[in-house]
């Protein structure tokens, strides 16, 4: 029937779909199980040996392939090669039926088909399938397998579950290289940073080890510093203690009894011993202001006064070679300061003294002008200009470096250490300056520096001007330095003074004749003694004999301190006042003053003679004065110079012995203690030579005695001597009893001066604190100017010895500090310094038996009261 | 440099180009000499011949030097047509150089479409407005299938239909079994021997895939008579044809199976133009006057005058004369291939399409070549430089397949 048929037939169709129903079920199944295939790879020891076994297990439950295998492609020269072949058996005719296939062309067309195609064996007999393995990026391999006899084909569903299978393959395969791969690159990765890590820690060590080495020198160098500037410290103290000694011992030595040549070997170790002391200091110094151990004081102080002082300091020197000396300060430079004055003064002390050493004709000029300055700062412009030797191009570099001279033969023969103008720069820096020098050979040289102060508000002791002098007072300036005749042009216009210039005399006495003495008046002239055509007397007689009118104008005569020394004949007489070069604007002033207002009336230091000698007694006479001391030396000079003497100065009774051979003398006055030797000795070699001589004339010799005690006075008488003077030196004293003594003068008592310096010197020990006795001062030594110098130069020699005092206490050594504090009492007693001189006396008399405790107190006292004086002094403004 | 068959290589000879795989992998690069381990491996391959040096020749039998001149020309006419496109994307960079090269080599210029005039003689039947809504609404009745045609597909859609059943409805047709014959036992299918029967055809090649074969060439049958005044049939199945070809070999470069479905959608991509011209003939000369010198793109312009695309009418048609839905799909998203159902296949027919375009072997009507889709280039996730390998291939084998479908007319 139709519908049995259909049944039937429909029955068939539910069977084969429910079959297929089944199969499809157990297929995807099978499927879903090639996720294994991945979890393999994962673990990381998958390989292709391992996969392929796998993939046939499963082709196996869809296909009973009798033989099968799988060709793998060769990533590297992209060949098919047999990777896994079932059974192993039959590997050699599974290989010739793929060789034919390829050789065919069956397996290319295999690949492009991307299907599975069925292909006949070699022989026909049999069928073959071969699937290519691939994904959608690449070929990876083939897949053959031999079809059970008879088949001919796959069913759909079992090529498409193969196709799954092969594609899983595939992606495993690749998924191995990958990991393989991945693998590889992280080895080499891990490899790399190791390396990197390897090479940062090698070099983080470098790094750290150089930093600790440099750790290290810093602070070995730190340490070094510390212990250079430790050095330094102690060096100094080292150093000067033993010298002193030295010094002391010398000295000490000197004033025994020793043969010439003892005293010649003696005397070259002083010497040395005086060098090496000033080398120490330059070297102390130097390394000082290297290690950065120089501080600058800040202290208040007065540029006219500093400027004057180096003046002053370099006045003998200067006169004395016949060069000459100029200090000028520019109208608008600021002069009360705020800086280090004892650095600045060290500074144009050190390159002056070098001026003056290699200068020996011509004129040196110190100059101060301002470089800039603002309300509160100056900066100053110090120039030291000199007709000397100059310096060559070659050696000028050298000027400032250490230790040299500009030539070695110089230091021989012009002495000193080279380090002076080294320690000069580095002062100047300190003090926020530059220096420099301009030289050429045979024409001289300028050096110059700039310093940095800050302006005090303190009013300047030198006013701008002094409203003392009436508008239209004119003064003609007669002088054939130019350079002098601009510092007293200068000079004047501070003063409010009109100033004519010329430069010889007798283009002074024309300009004088041209002018209406009613409408353009002189009131007074000043010149030096000597311009280029005639004396400042011949000037003078001329001036007078030519006009009437001006036969009555003053002349102040400025006259170098060695002119005034030289000038046996007409020191001061006829003029009406008297500067000396260089010319201090208040002298200049002061003695205009003299002259033309006739204060003070008579001539300066004409009359020394408190009896009242007439103005115009001249005196003549050549004396020797011998001292160690130099502020006797300064004081003796002073008075005899200034009472018409002429003075020549020994530093010790050697010098004086060997100017007696050379020179007669009209008068000798001799101090005792003297290093070298000393006054007996020196008297008993002078009274021998003058016996050896056959000179008749016993030169008349007088002691200066410091200890006035009986008992001196026979050991001078037995010495040789024909008379002495007690220290401290009065002027009148000196005067009469040179007088006495070269027969100008009744004698006077002898026997009482010595008393009544005895007595005055106590009063002067009982004196009360006065720092100085001003009026008696000025008495003495005539002037503020005079009394100044000599006060400093009294402070600088002081200084020195209370440098030696601490030494020599620190040695215990009585004697010694004996022998000091009594040069310092007779010194301070000169300049009329009570307390000073009371303060020396009594460490004197402390240091024959007081304890050393009480010594050093003493000592102190004696150092505060000269810290006293000498700011005293540096204050005082000589009013 | 001569082309040698795998056969005819020698060990020692010095290759004078890089030898690839299909998919552009390298074998073996230019200047290594060939030993015998190598002719395995290209036979493994399936490489069908390589370019060998032979010192002997003086003169090169390459391909005639090109005129620069001529070059630069040919380019600036293409640019025109390439105005959709991003002259700097790769794959369009690689597209234009490839057609520039062709073009110049085979000294075709390509002519716009000129609109046949006499397209607009007859007088409407009915009234445009008429027309419109009709066409609109595609009352057209679309052909029937034919019996050949409808059998095919049923087999095809039957489960238990076996490969005997396929061969015998074929050979029921003896034309198309011939072309068919003629076709699988071409270079394009490589096999390597001879198939000398359907019923081999089909256990070799495939009962589905020889069954879509004979589909698509039964189909291009149907269509061939368009008329010359409307459009030349010929161009139109060189175009097709060329389509087809690229879309297969594109498609075994890109390791997709099944090539020849995509053989077929390639073949009848734009079946719904032959459909337009064989039953709008008035329309299409507008609409191809509408497109001519460079005014808009024909796909665009259609939509406007017809009030449908090539494509819509393209689905119809496969709807009704039961295709597989697949090969529906990869014709009807051929310009938009990502809102197909199986994206990547549709990829291949687009690109084939332009490439056939820009190749300019044969004509569709559509003269500025269809903008890329960039993202259906990256789903195929080819590179560029396969082209230089495909599209000779491609021409090697078109000239051959046109013949048969020529010929079996």
């Amino acid at each position: 029937m139709a519908s049995q048929d259909i049944i039937a037939d429909l029955n068939t169709r539910i069977a084969y779909l429910e079959e297929n129903r089944r199969y499809i079920q157990n297929a995807l199944e099978m499927v879903l199980s090639l996720e294994d295939f991945y979890t393999e790879i994962g673990g990381g020891n998958c390989s292709l040996q391992t996969l392929l076994p796998e993939a046939k297990r499963r082709i196996d439950a869809i296909i009973p392939f009798e033989v099968l295998a799988f060709y793998m492609v060769d990533e590297a020269d992209f060949s098919f090669q047999p990777t896994y072949r079932h059974p192993d058996h039959l590997e050699a005719e599974i290989q010739e039926e793929v060789d034919y296939m390829i050789d065919e062309g069956y397996f290319a067309w295999a690949i492009r088909e991307r299907r599975g195609v069925v292909i006949s064996s070699k022989d026909h007999s049999r069928q073959y399938l071969l699937h290519v393995i691939a994904n959608h990026n690449q070929v990876k391999g083939m897949f053959g397998g031999l079809l059970p006899s008879g088949q001919t084909k796959l069913p759909d569903t079992a090529m498409t579950l193969l196709s799954i299978i092969l594609l899983h393959v595939a992606n495993a395969s690749e998924s191995m290289a990958y990991t393989d791969l991945l693998k590889n690159q992280s080895r080499i990765l891990e490899a790399q940073v190791a390396e990197r890590t390897r090479e940062l820690t090698r070099s983080q060590k470098e790094l750290q080890a150089a930093m600790d080495q440099t750790r290290a020198m810093a602070e070995a160098a730190r340490a070094a510093s510390r212990a250079k500037g430790d050095f330094l410290a102690n060096m100094s103290h080292e150093l000067r203690t033993p010298l002193n000694g030295i010094i002391g011992m010398t000295e000490v030595a000197l004033s025994t009894g020793l043969d010439a040549n003892q005293r010649r070997i003696v005397e070259i170790i002083s010497r040395e011993s005086f060098s090496l002391l000033r080398q120490i200091n330059d070297v102390l110094d130097f390394s000082k202001i290297e290690s950065g151990k120089m501080d600058l004081e800040q202290v208040e102080f007065d540029l006219d006064v500093l400027m004057e002082e180096i003046g002053e300091n370099f006045a003998l020197q200067t006169s004395e070679k016949g060069v000459e000396l100029n200090v000028f300060i520019a109208p608008d430079t600021p002069t009360r300061l705020e800086g280090d004055p004892h650095r600045l003064r060290q500074v144009l002390f050190n390159l002056t003294g070098n001026a003056v050493k290699f200068t020996h004709e011509g004129e040196i000029f110190i100059e101060a002008r301002p470089e800039n300055s603002s309300d509160g700062h100056a900066r100053i412009r110090f120039s030291i200009k000199d007709t000397g030797i100059g310096i060559s191009e070659e050696k000028i570099d050298q000027v400032f470096s250490s230790f040299t001279q500009a030539d070695n033969s110089t230091t021989r023969q012009y002495g000193g250490t080279g380090l002076g103008t080294t320690i000069s720069k580095q002062l100047v820096e300190l003090m926020g300056g530059e220096i420099g020098v301009d030289s050429q050979p045979g024409k001289g040289s300028t050096f110059w520096f700039t310093a940095e102060f800050l302006r005090s508000s303190a009013n300047p002791s030198i006013p701008a001007k002094e409203p003392e002098w009436e508008a239209g007072t004119t003064v003609l300036v007669v002088d054939d330095s130019a350079t002098t005749c601009r510092v007293l042009a200068g000079h004047l216009d501070r003063l409010g003074i009109r100033c004519l210039t010329s430069a010889g005399g007798e283009a002074a006495l024309s300009l004088l004749a041209e002018r209406d003495p009613v409408k353009g008046p002189v009131h007074a002239i000043v010149t030096a003694d000597h311009v280029s055509d005639m004396t400042a007397g011949e000037l003078k007689a001329r001036m007078q004999g030519q006009t009437a009118a001006f036969a009555a104008t003053p002349v102040v005569l400025a006259t170098s301190l060695k002119k005034m020394v030289a000038n046996g004949s007409r020191p001061a007489h006829g003029f009406q006042a008297v500067v000396t070069k260089p010319v201090k604007i208040g002298d200049l002033n002061a003695a205009l003053h003299r002259a033309i207002h006739g204060v003070c009336a008579e001539p300066l230091k004409s009359d020394l003679s408190a009896d009242g000698d007439p103005a115009t007694a001249r005196r003549n006479g050549h004396i020797l004065v011998t001292d160690d001391y130099p502020t006797n030396q300064q004081v003796a000079l002073m008075h005899l110079t200034a009472a018409g003497f002429d003075v020549d100065l020994a530093d010790n009774g050697q010098q004086a012995v060997d100017a007696v051979a050379e020179k007669s003398y009209d008068l000798i006055l001799m101090d005792i203690q003297m290093p070298v030797l000393n006054g007996f000795d020196a008297t008993s070699k002078i009274r021998g030579i003058e016996a050896a001589s056959g000179r008749n004339n016993r030169t008349p010799i007088i002691a200066l005695t410091a200890s006035a005690l009986k008992g001196d006075e026979e050991k001078c008488l037995a010495a040789g001597m024909d008379g002495y003077l007690a220290k401290p030196i009065r002027r009148q004293q000196l005067i009469q009893a040179v007088d006495h003594w070269l027969g100008l003068q009744k004698r006077p008592e002898a026997s009482s001066m010595p008393q009544e310096q005895e007595k005055n010197a106590e009063s002067s020990a009982e004196g009360d604190g006065t720092i100085m006795d001003i009026g008696t001062a000025l008495e003495e030594f005539g002037d503020a100017e005079t009394v100044r110098m000599i006060a400093r130069q009294l402070i600088e020699s002081a200084g020195d010895q209370l440098g030696r005092i601490q030494a020599f206490i620190e040695n215990e050594d009585r004697e010694a500090i004996r022998k000091e504090a009594h040069a310092i009492k007779g010194g301070a007693a000169t300049m009329e310094a009570p307390a000073l001189s009371k303060a020396a006396f009594r460490l004197e008399q402390l240091s024959t038996d007081g304890p050393m405790e009480e010594l050093s107190v003493g000592f102190d006292q004696l150092k505060s009261q000269f810290y006293r004086f000498r700011d005293f002094v540096s204050r005082w403004k000589g009013t | 440099m001569p082309f040698y068959s795998i056969d005819q290589l020698k060990p020692g000879m010095i290759l004078a180009a890089d030898v690839t795989d299909m998919s552009g992998r390298l074998l073996l690069s230019k200047g290594q000499a060939v030993d015998p381990k190598h002719l395995n491996i290209f036979k493994m391959w399936g490489v069908p011949e390589v370019q060998v040096q032979d010192d002997r020749e003086n003169g090169s039998e390459d391909a005639p030097a090109m005129d620069p001149e001529a070059m630069r020309r040919t380019a600036e006419r293409l640019k025109l047509a390439f105005v959709g496109n991003d002259l700097n994307h790769p794959a369009v960079a690689e597209i234009f150089r490839q057609a520039v090269l062709h073009r110049s080599r085979t000294g075709e210029i390509q002519t716009m479409d000129t609109p046949s005039a006499t397209g607009n003689d007859s007088a409407p039947s009915m009234s445009s407005l008429e027309m419109r809504q009709k066409i609109r609404n595609r009352e057209i009745k679309l052909p029937e299938v034919p019996s050949i045609i409808f059998k095919l597909n049923d087999t095809i859609a039957d489960p238990f239909s076996s490969s005997d059943d396929i061969a015998q409805v074929i050979s029921k047709s003896p034309g198309l079994a011939a072309q068919l014959l003629r076709i699988v036992n071409s270079a394009f299918y490589g096999f390597p021997s001879r198939i000398d029967s359907i019923s081999r055809a089909v256990t070799v090649i495939g009962s589905k895939e020889i069954s879509a074969l004979a589909a698509g060439i039964a189909t291009m049958e149907i269509f061939k008579d368009i008329p010359k005044n409307v459009f030349d049939t010929q161009t139109f199945t060189r175009h097709s044809l060329t389509c087809g070809v690229l879309a297969r070999i594109l498609a075994a470069g890109g390791n997709i199976r099944n090539t020849e479905q995509l053989f077929v959608a390639g073949l009848l991509h734009d079946i719904g133009r032959m459909v337009m011209f064989r039953y709008f003939p008035r329309q299409v000369g507008t609409m191809l006057a509408a497109a001519a010198d460079g005014n808009a793109c024909l796909y665009d312009v259609e939509k406007r005058v017809m009030g449908f695309r090539h494509t819509d009418i393209a689905a119809d048609l496969f709807e009704k004369w039961k295709f597989p839905v697949a090969l529906s799909q990869n014709v009807v998203f051929h310009h938009r291939p990502t809102l197909a159902q199986d994206p990547a296949r549709a990829a291949i027919i687009h690109l084939a399409d332009i490439i056939a375009h820009a190749l300019g072997e044969g004509k569709s009507g559509e003269w500025c070549i269809p903008a890329l889709d960039t993202a259906a280039w990256d789903k195929l996730r080819l590179s560029p430089q396969i082209l230089a390998t495909i599209i000779p291939q491609a021409i090697h084998h078109l000239n051959f397949l046109t013949t048969i479908f020529m010929g079996g007319s």
